[in-house]
């Protein structure tokens, strides 16, 4: 009676042991992650398909194993608070497609051996069938970037402020404030007067757009009545006299 | 024209520059403006044990919430914890190892951590045929696993692996328990049943060649299977009817112990080392030796045992010597007491109360305790670890308490914000809003008069405001210990647990600021039922459910008092507050019904008031079984729930969640395009979502059910739905956002954005417009748009940030089980009306818009992770609250761990940022005026020069 319940038993036991393999793997350090223990304890490995939801955490080393694991294909995800690791999958091959597989690689002079775990990259939000390039099998899994979950308070930066071309152009106009009637000085007065002659037209024209500017109302545009209905009545003809006597003035 | 268009591409251009799409926390906020309660909930095991050999001892505890953790003894911090799959069944310690053994099902795992770091160093499955519950002992080499009720397996520590086994099957002997004995064999205690009586099997094995075989099976007669009552390495005792029999493992003869009193209640423990044994009796306790000799039981004496020793609990301390440890603790008061046993009597005594050490108290008496003893130069010291009834871990050394964790807060099930007093609305000021013309007058200005004294203060305090920048700080001169802060950002959460705890946190400290503890009941409702007012102090009302019984129970959220209550016996069907009541003296209504249909209102006046007066009628959804909704209706008048409708789902649909009614604190009744037409919202109070599975389809629908009608409003139904992984829905406004795991075609979380409209055109509404979609008898279908986006992480709670007007934008803030993380998913990007084309195809309108391209892909985005580098285990529900500021949303997540903080989803529009700097704004300042001083006698020259008409 006891000999033959023990021997159901291990018969029971081989029996799932046959059908189910064991995912091996580590995470390794590169740059994002110069310590492997560095990486928290709680770092999760998942191992996904419907309806199965198997999780582990890495050894102090980096290494994990998965126990238990039916044939079929897994998404294999990494997740960790301090690194973002990209997402494997895994096919378990039952060991026909595994000797399929190796026939079908073998050339006349290589035999390759069946394999039973094949691992290849994937991608989110990528059709499952959609592989990428295959990984070596046990896993060695990098993280491809570290968290970062803030960002610094900008603070008050003279440098900056400096290298703004609007600021620049401010200073460069209150400077030329000051120095321009130092060069009027300079200059005769007639040829001040020939040079305003000649150039008005020029000085206007240029004027006008500044005047459209400040005849320009945000508060119409908003609106949605847009310039279009003012601009050919009103700034044109006073901007222009107003231009015009202040040539005179000077 | 063209110039307009210039202008408006460098304001946009401007914009651009300044507009983060990324929202996250500033390094200097963080830790600041939240916190968070790392929890692992009500300890099943607890032992304190040295991670390394000659180190000091830790606190490792296996709880009910399935945490294995360890905890330091100094300050009562966590130093790691992880959480084990199935339910914690037994953790136990070998060296530089913490061993635990976990069950869901038939499925036995045995599990090995690192005492010192926590990391997980091997997990071995063991499929059971039987789910019978398994046994663990671990010596320094090894583990023994008893699973099947008679598998026993010697699995060795270093790697997980099953070194031999051995089975003990005969079809009748169910084996229960199993250890290590001290001479190196293992002992298997099972009990077989006869027809006439029950036998007490003990096998002993040899373990010691990896190879297990039997050497002795010694079968004793008991009367019933319960009736062990000890098993140590190195002793088996067990009740005989009236007497206490043990034997000496690995030895044939059973023997008597010398009992002084009746057996019934008897307890034991032995010490650490095995050499001595207490027995707890009814009345008295009486304490053992082990014989060097042959092994017997010397009786060395019998103490009585105090009044009420119910509440005692023993604990055989760490310790060279022999101590044993006696806490009884009734209510909070009690005594701790050690026994020696190579001395007679108590060696040393102090008194514990709980409720002097934290002046919170209720915590219901002692639960369990751990305790360790060590010789100093002054005498003994002793150091206790006690577990409450409600749940606490508290240590104490000697009389002193060094710390409590309020591990209670790890079994909540509901929280409610509670606003806090304004302090610059004292009761004087509210007075004088009910006077008129001169009395008010006299009396501001004599209240003016009386307030004189407060002036200094308060000018040194807005000094010290503009000085430091902290506006957060009111400066009104008041000190009040619990008034609201200046922006409304300090509150109290209220809580209620499923062990009847009820507990206050305050937000601007995060710790507990009062609790309340109601054994046996567990908390079925709870709401803020008055907000505070100059008179009244802010009420929360919370609905207990006991043993057949419910109580009512309104307290001062301030202080935890019970201002009110209310008793009855009756079962629990459904709860809910009953909207549109309250004004600032009303408190809320809150209606209760009982499975057989019968309401109880309270306030009972005003809330069958309010009920009579709806004009539509009171109407909530209960599940009927698991796959139907049957929907009801309030009757004042007969005091009942009247069954309006039932909707039968599919057979074979299993409705997993059901979300809280959409539309509140709407802001806007329509969405404005970038053309200035107007998308009207399709607004339905009464509108609820329930998810569905169907496990055979692989499928999930989510349907809209019209409450009020019964009728479903939208349905949509995804197909390739992993359906043994958690779907999570969320209703607010007009927008539903539901998560769920989908296996193909591509593996990995797919989140669904719907937004419900009146019309499919803009600028169009339903005809007639609806003042109130529940009067009307004609169907009102929504029109809806939607999308599907994947994110990265599996999602296990949902929420909508909450603001005071509901203007600011509403993002969704998510749980993300996996990462142990709470992200804000930005509205932004959850945005059903995202084109589907590139930037430069877009229109100048959808541009305006404000809208972002399409992307099926939500990266894997840490910088929206509101609770940064903390990791928050299993939180089960996600609440939101309103700041007084309308940029700012509190969020609260609770489950095992408790976290909370506060976000601004448009930005702080309405706020300083911390990085204003006034000096800069002082330094513009004088430069300017500078400036002017500069030019003015050069203007004044120029003016002058101009009149007098020289160049």
């Amino acid at each position: 009676m006891q000999l033959s319940s023990l021997l159901g038993l291990l018969v029971a036991s081989a029996a799932s042991l046959a059908s189910a393999a064991t995912v091996q793997g580590r995470i390794a350090a590169n740059q994002h992650l110069p310590d492997i223990h560095a990486l928290p304890p709680t770092t999760l490995i998942t191992l996904s398909a419907a309806g199965v939801s198997k999780k582990t955490h890495p050894g102090p080393e980096g290494r994990f194993e998965i126990k238990n694991v039916s044939e079929g294909a897994y998404l294999l995800e990494v997740w960790a608070n301090t690194h973002i690791f990209s997402p494997v999958r895994i096919d378990i091959l039952s060991a026909d497609e595994a000797a399929a597989i190796a026939a079908k690689a073998s050339t006349d002079e290589v035999t390759v051996a069946p394999e039973d775990i094949v691992v290849h990259q994937t991608f989110r939000a990528n059709s499952f069938s959609n592989k990428g390039a295959k990984l070596p099998y046990p896993l060695t899994l990098r993280p491809s970037s570290q968290s970062s979950f803030y960002i610094p308070r900008e603070s008050l930066n003279f440098k900056g402020l400096l290298s703004n071309p609007m600021l620049l152009i401010m200073i460069f106009m209150g400077a030329m404030m000051f120095v321009m009637p130092k060069l009027q000085e300079g200059i005769d007065p007639e040829e001040l007067k020939k040079f305003q002659e000649s150039g008005g037209a020029g000085a206007q024209i240029a004027s006008n757009p500044l005047g459209a500017l400040e005849n320009f109302s945000m508060a119409s545009f908003l609106a949605g009545q847009g310039g279009t209905a003012q601009q050919p009545k009103g700034p044109a003809v006073p901007i222009k006299q107003g231009g015009g006597k202040q040539g005179g003035r000077r | 024209m063209q110039w307009h268009t210039g202008l408006l591409s460098l304001l946009f251009a401007l914009l651009l520059t300044f507009y983060k799409p990324v929202s996250a926390i500033y390094a200097d906020e963080a830790s600041v403006i939240d916190f968070h309660l790392a929890h692992v909930g009500t300890p099943r095991v607890s032992f304190l044990h040295a991670p390394v050999a000659g180190s000091g001892k830790l606190a490792y505890v296996g709880t009910e919430k399935n945490v294995i953790a360890a905890i330091g003894l100094k300050s009562g911090d966590l130093l790691w914890r992880q959480i084990v799959e199935g339910d914690l069944v037994d953790a136990k310690a070998s060296g530089e190892r913490i061993v635990v053994l976990s069950q869901s099902g038939t499925n036995v795992v045995l599990s090995a951590y690192s005492a010192t770091q926590g990391h997980l160093l091997w997990s071995s499955p063991f499929l059971s045929q039987e789910a019978i519950e398994p046994s663990v002992s671990v010596s320094d080499v090894n583990a023994v696993l008893l699973t099947d009720g008679g598998l026993v397996r010697i699995v060795d520590l270093t790697d997980g692996t099953v070194a031999a086994s051995w089975s003990g099957h005969d079809g009748i002997t169910v084996y229960t328990n199993v250890t290590h004995t001290t001479d190196g064999h293992v002992a298997v205690v099972g009990t077989t049943s006869n027809i006439a009586s029950s036998t007490l099997t003990t096998a002993i094995l040899d373990a010691r060649a990896l190879a297990l075989s039997e050497i002795l099976v010694l079968d004793t007669i008991v009367t019933s299977p319960s009736d062990v009552l000890h098993l140590s390495p190195r002793l088996l005792i067990w009740k005989n009817g009236e007497t206490l029999e043990y034997v000496t493992l690995g030895k044939a003869q059973v023997m008597e112990l010398q009992a002084p009193a009746n057996v019934g209640h008897a307890r034991a423990f032995s010490s650490r080392t095995g050499r001595s044994i207490l027995v707890q009796f009814q009345h008295s306790t009486t304490f053992y030796t082990v014989s060097a000799e042959d092994g017997s039981l010397v009786l060395k004496y019998t103490i009585q045992n105090p009044e009420g020793s119910d509440h005692c609990a023993y604990s055989a301390a760490e310790s060279d010597e022999e101590y044993h440890t006696r806490s009884c603790i009734q209510g909070d008061v009690g005594r701790v007491e050690v026994f020696g046993v190579a001395e007679w009597g108590v060696v040393k005594s102090w008194r514990v109360d709980l409720a002097d050490a934290h002046s919170t108290g209720h915590f219901g008496g002692v639960l369990a305790a751990s305790s360790e003893i060590m010789t100093a130069v002054d005498g003994l010291v002793g150091r206790v670890l006690l577990v409450t009834v409600d749940g606490s871990i508290h240590l104490w050394r000697d009389s002193m308490p060094l710390w409590t964790r309020h591990e209670s807060l790890a079994h909540t099930t509901h929280a409610t914000f509670v606003d806090l007093p304004d302090p610059s609305v004292s009761k004087e000021v509210a007075d004088e809003e009910t006077h008129e013309g001169l009395s008010a007058f006299l009396k501001r200005v004599t209240r003016h008069i009386g307030e004189v004294h407060r002036l200094p203060a308060f000018f040194s305090g807005w000094a010290a405001r503009f000085a430091q920048g902290e506006y957060e700080v009111s400066p009104t001169g008041i000190s009040a210990a619990i008034a609201r802060d200046t922006f409304g950002f300090r509150k109290f959460i209220v809580t209620g647990t499923e062990k009847g705890k009820l507990a206050a946190l305050d937000t601007a400290t995060g710790k507990v600021v009062w609790s309340q503890f109601y054994q046996g009941n567990a908390a079925v409702g709870l709401w803020t039922v008055r907000n505070a007012s100059p008179d009244h102090p802010p009420v929360v009302a919370v609905l207990l459910k006991g043993q057949g019984t419910m109580d009512w129970l309104e307290l001062n959220a301030l202080d935890g008092t019970v201002v009110g209550s209310e008793s009855w016996t009756g079962s629990f069907g459904a709860a809910f507050a009953i909207e549109g009541v309250q004004g600032p003296e009303d408190t809320l209504s809150v209606a209760v019904v009982s499975q057989e249909g019968a309401l109880k209102v309270f306030p009972k006046d005003k809330g069958m008031q309010a009920i009579s007066a709806t004009f539509t009628g009171i109407r909530f959804a209960v599940t009927n079984g698991s796959s139907a909704v049957q929907g009801f209706e309030l009757d004042a008048t007969t005091a009942s729930a009247r069954s309006l409708w039932k909707i039968d789902f599919p057979s074979a649909e299993v409705i997993q969640s059901i979300s809280a009614a959409g539309a509140n604190h709407v802001a806007s009744i329509g969405r404005v395009l970038g053309d200035r037409s107007v998308m009207y919202k399709y607004l339905h109070s009464h509108l609820v979502g329930i998810v569905t599975t169907d496990a055979s389809a692989s499928s999930v629908t989510i349907y809209l059910v019209d409450l009020a009608r019964g009728t479903i409003v939208h349905q949509a139904r995804h197909g390739d739905v992993d359906t043994t992984k958690t779907v999570s829905i969320e209703l607010d406004e007009n927008r539903v956002v539901y998560a769920f795991w989908s296996i193909g075609p591509s593996a990995g979380t797919q989140i669904n954005v719907l937004e419900l409209y009146e019309h499919e055109k803009p600028n169009q509404r339903l005809d007639p417009v609806p003042l109130d979609y529940v009067s009307r008898d004609v169907d009102l279908q929504p029109y809806v748009v939607g999308q599907a986006y994947r994110y990265p992480a599996r999602i296990s709670a949902l929420a909508t940030t909450q603001t005071r007007y509901g203007i600011t934008k509403r993002d969704t803030v998510a749980f993300l089980p996996d990462l142990n993380m709470l992200v804000e998913l930005p509205k932004s990007l959850l945005d059903p009306r995202r084109p589907k084309k590139d930037v430069k195809q877009m229109s100048t309108a959808e541009k305006e818009e404000g809208l972002i391209p399409y992307d099926p892909i939500l990266p894997d985005e840490r910088r929206w992770v509101i609770s940064h580098k903390n990791e928050i285990f299993a939180v089960k529900d996600i609440i939101s609250g309103p700041a007084y500021l309308e940029s700012t949303s509190l969020v609260f997540a609770f489950g095992l761990d408790m976290f909370f903080t506060r976000v601004t989803p448009s930005q702080s529009f309405d706020k300083l940022s911390a990085s204003f700097s006034k000096g800069q704004l002082l330094l513009t300042m004088i430069a300017l005026c500078a400036a002017v001083a500069l030019t003015s006698p050069m203007v004044r020259r120029k003016q002058l020069n101009a009149l007098w008409g020289v160049q």
